[in-house]
């Protein structure tokens, strides 16, 4: 079952590139816009 | 859409990619990037957010091909892909309570929203 609008958004934290952790529940108030690379060279 | 990042306002706008982190390192600044790059080395938030991989015909399709022919005559440098280049990507926008209120999942490399669409979503998500 795939997370839909109105659905929560899935929280994360990942490492950013330098090496900063960037959490998405630390940005609630403010919209965000995540974008998921995909390849291309 | 790096250069209308403007019109995105307040927002927060992140790149969340799958290159190994030692690969990364100094990419934003390379580019003069003007927001956050991500790395998602295990794939996990990718799949979190049901964004898999395409089938192979799915991949190498005539638009795919199209883009790159594209580029290389803008000059664009490609390089042999050093990465997965099956791996799907896709663009969210959650609103200021931190739930989902746009999905787009891409069905091709070069399958991207308009940018309009983007816009419209984060104004609606404020």
């Amino acid at each position: 079952m795939s997370v839909q609008p109105g659905d929560r958004a899935p929280d994360f934290d990942l490492p950013d590139d330098d090496g900063e952790w960037w959490r998405l529940s630390a940005h609630q108030g403010q919209p965000v816009l995540l974008v998921f690379h995909r390849h291309l060279a | 859409m790096s250069d209308r990042l403007d019109e995105f306002g307040d927002a927060r706008v992140v790149l969340i990619t799958f290159t190994r982190a030692r690969n990364l390192r100094g990419f934003r600044h390379r580019l003069g990037l003007g927001y956050p790059v991500l790395t998602d080395e295990t794939r996990d938030v990718y799949r979190e957010y049901s964004l898999g991989r395409g089938a192979w015909r799915q991949i190498w399709s005539l638009p795919t091909l199209r883009t790159y022919r594209r580029l290389l005559r803008a000059g664009e440098r490609v390089s042999r892909p050093t990465e997965d280049t099956r791996q799907l990507g896709g663009d969210f926008v959650v609103d200021s309570e931190g739930v989902l209120v746009y999905s787009y999942r891409s069905q091709r490399p070069d399958d991207r929203p308009p940018v309009e669409q983007l816009l419209e979503a984060v104004r609606s998500a404020r």
